[in-house]
């Protein structure tokens, strides 16, 4: 089990409105988000779903912002019972195309960080064999994540429009 | 040959066909003019979920901008929201072509300082130089 993740923005995904991140595991080649893509692009029934999410990304980027609306929420973090109140805590959420799960950490509506995922097959993801590990995750993800930004050890910028860290930030799982 | 999987993200770029953009494009306009028009009615999502008898995660689904809405489900919201969620061009000319529009002057109140005070409140309408009384028209 791996220990340590590396906060990277994706330098392909920095717009105007969104500047998207993702985490690389340690000892991994690619950050997480980018070895959801390798899964996925050899399945024919996801190529068009895959695509979109690119095109969505983009767009979403450049034109409307990390809205609340386009992501659902997910996550056992999100439903425990102990949280803070609602808006003081980030919650892992998800981008649903068809089958396919991305999962995430809307920061603002400026700052998303994504994570991996899969195709889902069952009602609840920690049923699924495809996505379950992703999920539990990415949930752990974001809990740490979220504690990073409480003890400020990640931070905005003035506008809120972008994270500020120290590039050699280790996050422990 | 082995992918590099550094790559992946130039990989599926290289795959994006118009239609592609097209889509997604015009999703996210759909929802954002159901969201529009949900804002303008003070309704919430759970509203419109209970009013067309669907589950507040399917609403969640049409506004995520990447879900292929049908053309019954889009009626059926500008049904009950009591509004077009999608125009066609033709239809956009017709109903936009006829608008009138009215290009109003406006001229410096040199008398703002007495409507301060008070004392301007109850008299007629000023008249500027070279105006003509307007007293009589109908705005």
């Amino acid at each position: 089990m791996y220990k340590f993740v590396t906060l990277l923005p994706l330098e392909s995904f920095q717009y105007k409105k969104v500047k998207f991140y993702s985490v690389q595991r340690e000892s991994q080649d690619v950050t997480e988000f980018e070895d959801f893509l390798n899964r996925m692009e050899d399945i024919p029934a996801v190529e068009e779903d895959l695509i979109n999410l690119i095109v969505w990304i983009k767009e979403i980027g450049q034109k409307y912002g990390a809205q609340k609306k386009f992501f659902r929420d997910e996550g056992t973090y999100a439903d425990a019972s102990a949280l803070p109140p609602p808006g003081k805590t980030m919650r892992l959420k998800g981008i649903e195309v068809r089958g396919l799960r991305l999962y995430c950490l809307r920061a603002n509506e400026h700052v998303v960080i994504l994570f991996n995922g899969g195709l889902k097959t069952s009602q609840k993801a920690q049923d699924c064999p495809n996505v379950a590990t992703y999920f539990n995750q990415a949930n752990q993800l974001a809990k740490v994540i979220d504690q990073l930004f409480q003890q400020r050890e990640i931070t905005w910028n003035e506008s809120f429009t972008d994270i500020i860290f120290d590039e050699n930030l280790q996050i422990e799982l | 040959m082995k992918k590099d999987r550094s790559k992946v993200i130039e990989r599926i770029q290289a795959r994006i066909k118009p239609e592609n953009r097209q889509f997604v494009r015009k999703n996210l306009e759909i929802s954002q003019q159901i969201s529009h028009l949900l804002e303008e009615r003070g309704w919430s999502q759970k509203d419109l979920a209970r009013v067309l008898g669907k589950q507040e995660s399917e609403i969640s689904k049409i506004l995520s901008g990447l879900h292929n809405i049908t053309l019954k489900t889009l009626t059926k919201i500008e049904v009950v929201l009591d509004g077009e969620v999608i125009i066609t061009p033709l239809e956009a000319c017709k109903k936009y072509a006829s608008k009138e529009y009215v290009t109003f002057y406006v001229k410096p109140n040199e008398r703002l300082d007495e409507v301060a005070e008070g004392s301007f409140l109850n008299e007629q309408p000023v008249r500027y130089k070279g105006e003509p009384d307007q007293s009589s028209k109908v705005a």
